[in-house]
């Protein structure tokens, strides 16, 4: 099976790729993993109101998975989190032309952008709280 | 699903012999008709465990497969040569599901749940930061294999002790079934964690594998 020219490219160049320190304030990490393969990825993001001004990821899994992971952080920046919350696993599959089989990579990445957002509010609610 | 380790026989439809497996009949040596699809454990005469006798499943596999081998059946009826072909297929299927540990606990699950499916996302607590962990690890001492060989073993060593101590946790748990049916569905879900864990343990095995290749 051959991978599509916009997967081999975030393969090659991915974007984003390192980390943020989790325990800042405005910093919120998703971590989720791919039973049926046994990837990891983590994808984190950077907010300033209410605005994801930077994000980060690293991927331990298959091209298909670091190029959906390395699409996502692409498209939340720059996104209000409401706006990055409809970010849906099809619209990756559609841009990177990912054949059945890897649909699961692109759902990991929408499970990590969600978790990474859960994540950021969780955290809020609890600096609140104090 | 039957507890009493004994599965049910089926009866020749030749010389209405009962029979140790429901693909042939050693007594008068046929090849039988299957009209429903056998269980695995039923196929090699074995009772429905995860703790298996795996010599008793790597003789009967033989046996059965010197038996209905398609080459043996080249100038019988369409029917028989055909069924050699579907049981020989169905007999490498259940073999290989029920030698490996992982592959076993998961068609013993799907017996137990009745084909409902099971929550194979689910981890252990705090499982998916370690593996995140051990795979960060693994790139640093990927980038030179020969330089850090010692370092890999040793995570190697690590990964398989992980390994090990849930299949053993899985193993236990299925005693768990036996001794306390009620509290099956508990279990079971507990056992179908234990699994999803163990599968990236694997991949990262393959991965420390495959380095070693190079």
């Amino acid at each position: 099976m051959a991978y599509s020219d916009k997967v081999v490219d975030h393969y090659n160049s991915p974007r984003n790729v390192g980390s943020f320190k989790k325990e800042e304030d405005n910093v919120g990490t998703g971590l989720v993993g791919a039973p049926e393969c046994g990837d990891v990825m983590k994808l984190q993001i950077k907010v300033e109101d209410n605005r994801i001004v930077d994000a980060k990821f690293k991927t331990f899994g298959c091209g298909s998975a670091i190029a959906s992971s390395s699409l996502a952080t692409e498209w939340v920046k720059g996104k209000s989190i409401d706006e990055a919350l409809t970010i849906k696993n099809t619209d990756i599959v559609e841009e990177l032309s990912l054949p059945p089989v890897k649909i699961h990579c692109s759902v990991l990445a929408e499970d990590a952008i969600r978790s990474a957002i859960k994540d950021y509010k969780d955290r809020r609610t609890e600096n609140t709280a104090e | 699903m039957k507890h009493d380790h004994l599965s049910s026989h089926s009866v020749c439809l030749g010389c209405n012999i009962t029979m140790a497996t429901p693909l042939f009949c050693f007594s008068c040596n046929s090849i039988q008709r299957l009209s429903t699809k056998p269980n695995y454990f039923e196929i090699f005469d074995l009772p429905y465990t995860y703790n298996l006798d795996i010599k008793r499943l790597e003789d009967n596999y033989q046996k059965l497969a010197a038996e209905l081998h398609p080459d043996f059946y080249l100038q019988s009826a369409s029917t028989e040569k055909r069924q050699s072909q579907e049981s020989s297929s169905l007999l490498n299927r259940a073999y290989t599901a029920l030698k490996c540990p992982m592959s076993r606990a998961s068609y013993l699950l799907e017996l137990l749940s009745h084909g409902k499916p099971l929550d194979e996302r689910k981890l252990p607590a705090g499982f998916l930061e370690d593996i995140f962990e051990l795979q960060e690890t693994l790139e640093d001492l990927l980038v030179d294999v020969e330089d850090h060989a010692e370092e890999l073993a040793a995570v190697k060593s690590d990964v398989e002790k992980r390994l090990n101590a849930l299949q053993e946790a899985v193993s236990q748990l299925f005693g768990n079934i036996e001794k306390d049916p009620s509290n099956q569905k508990n279990i079971v879900e507990s056992i179908q964690v234990n699994l999803n864990a163990e599968r990236y343990l694997q991949r990262l095995l393959e991965r420390i594998s495959r380095s070693n290749q190079v």
